[in-house]
Formats: structure tokens, C-alpha cells, sequence
């Protein structure tokens, strides 16, 4: 994958509940909203969950795992849980250098 | 030290963000010991304006930068406080989580979770230096005077304070 067909953008490999997908890096900012919300997430926390994982798995595959939520195939602390394995990884990817 | 009327306020406050004024509500000590003590100062404007604000939003959209987030958490803490040295009470509220101090000052009847953050901070000074010879309280006095690692409060850090009057009260400094 790359940003503007120059550069090259590191993704990672993410599945939730047997969906696929590859997962782009958080910003900065993100990560540190992501390490702030923790396990007790109020509605305002969802949205902000919301706005994260759209950007960093992109339009498609947000829509089908929301459809997945909609339809009782994944929860809540599934996709938020998500949201910590892509942060988990972009560090671990950070401190292999 | 810290303005003392400061220390009683109980009442809302707002911390400017990029542009943005952000409402903090009043809540007491007990709950200002549990953040700072659980994740550190760089995260506190994260979990205190993105309580009940758009502020999570802003930062997830790039509206407000980490750096502008970081460094709204001395302000938080000033306000909260009452301390103009916000790394005073920073220091003090590390402290209330080690070893016996938080027994001590239940013991003194000093309930976090019924008296302000100043006021706690105030307390828990009182409670260090009464009965303490002049060349430890001088001590606890400098080690109180450290601004957490990756900040510097600049110009602020020196102001009506002589760390060479300080240090020269410590043995071994005469």
C-alpha cells in the first residue's frame, strides 16, 4: 500500500472475529487517545473509536465490520480491542526498529 | 508556594486548547491521585477534557497535536491545584502513593476523596515538614522543586525560588 504511489506505508495484519484486513499506522495523536481511553468507554469514547479504526482500516472494511457489530457477529470490546491490537503492534514495530 | 484561597476553589474551570476553551468540571482529590498516579502527566488533558468534550475527536482528527495536549496537563494541574509551581503539587501527589503517606493522612483525618487537591497537597506538605529539622525540610523542599522529567517550566521555575539558599541548608552542602 502506499500514500501517493512513492511510499511505501507500513500496514499490519488484523482479524477480528475471521474478518481480514490490513490495518494502516495511527498517528501519534491517535495512539495517545487510544492509551487515554482504557477498558471504560463512555459514547464519546465510541465515536472517537469510530473515527480511528475508519482511518486506519479505511471506509470498506469499517463498513463491513460495523455491519458484523449490526448483525451480532463481533461486539464492542471486540472492535475496541482491535483498536489496542493495531496500537500493540504499530509499538512493537517501533521497538524492532 | 501555592495560593491558599486557590487551594479551597471548588468550582469549574476552563483550559484553553488550540483555540478551543474546554470546561473541568470540580472533582476531588481522591480522583486527581487516581489519574496522575495511574498514567502520566503527558496523558492527563487526554482523560480529563475527553471526559465528557470533543476533545478525543479533535486530537484523532489533527485539530489538536500531541504537543498542545501535553502540554495542557501543567495547566490542568494549576488550575486544579491552586500551585503556580504545578510541579509541586505534581510531586506531592506522586508521593500520596508510596509507602504509608496515604495511611498517615487518613489517620490525620485527611479524606481524599472530601477535600480538594490543594488542600490535600497543602495537608500532606504540613504533614512532611511539621516537626522536621531545618536542613530535611530544606530537602524535601528542593526534591519538591524538580519538574517532572520532559518538562521545564521555564522562567517560572526560578521565580521567588534560591535553590543555592535550599541546598545550602542540606548537610553536607555547608
Amino acid at each position: 500500500m502506499t500514500d501517493d504511489g512513492n511510499t511505501p506505508v507500513r500496514t499490519y495484519p488484523m482479524e477480528i472475529s475471521g474478518y481480514s484486513f490490513e490495518a494502516r499506522p495511527l498517528t501519534k495523536e491517535q495512539m495517545m487517545v487510544v492509551m487515554s481511553l482504557g477498558k471504560n468507554i463512555n459514547a464519546q469514547g465510541i465515536r472517537v473509536m469510530n473515527r480511528i479504526l475508519q482511518r486506519s482500516m479505511g471506509e470498506k472494511h469499517w463498513d463491513a465490520v460495523t455491519d458484523m457489530l449490526v448483525d451480532g457477529e463481533t461486539t464492542l470490546v471486540d472492535v475496541m480491542g482491535l483498536l489496542e491490537k493495531i496500537a500493540k503492534a504499530q509499538q512493537d514495530d517501533a521497538d524492532n526498529g | 508556594m501555592a495560593d491558599l484561597l486557590r487551594t479551597l476553589a471548588r468550582t469549574p474551570f476552563t483550559v484553553t486548547v488550540a483555540g478551543r476553551a474546554f470546561r473541568v468540571s470540580y472533582r476531588p482529590a481522591s480522583e486527581w491521585l487516581i489519574e496522575l498516579n495511574d498514567a502520566p502527566l503527558e496523558v492527563l488533558a487526554y482523560r480529563i477534557l475527553g471526559e465528557d468534550s470533543d476533545f478525543l475527536l479533535r486530537v484523532a482528527d489533527g485539530d489538536v497535536t500531541h504537543e498542545q495536549a501535553r502540554e495542557a496537563g501543567p495547566v490542568i494541574l494549576t488550575e486544579a491545584s491552586g500551585y503556580d509551581r504545578w510541579w509541586q503539587a505534581y510531586n506531592l501527589i506522586r508521593a500520596s502513593a508510596q509507602d504509608d503517606v496515604l495511611g498517615r493522612m487518613l489517620l490525620k483525618g485527611v479524606d481524599p476523596a472530601m477535600v480538594t487537591l490543594g488542600q490535600w497537597c497543602t495537608a500532606l506538605y504540613a504533614l512532611a515538614v511539621t516537626g522536621a529539622k531545618e536542613s530535611d525540610k530544606a530537602k524535601f523542599d528542593f526534591q519538591l522543586d524538580i519538574p517532572p522529567a520532559g518538562y521545564d517550566p521555564g522562567d517560572a521555575w526560578d521565580d521567588g525560588y534560591d535553590p543555592m539558599a535550599a541546598a545550602a541548608a542540606m548537610p553536607g552542602m555547608k
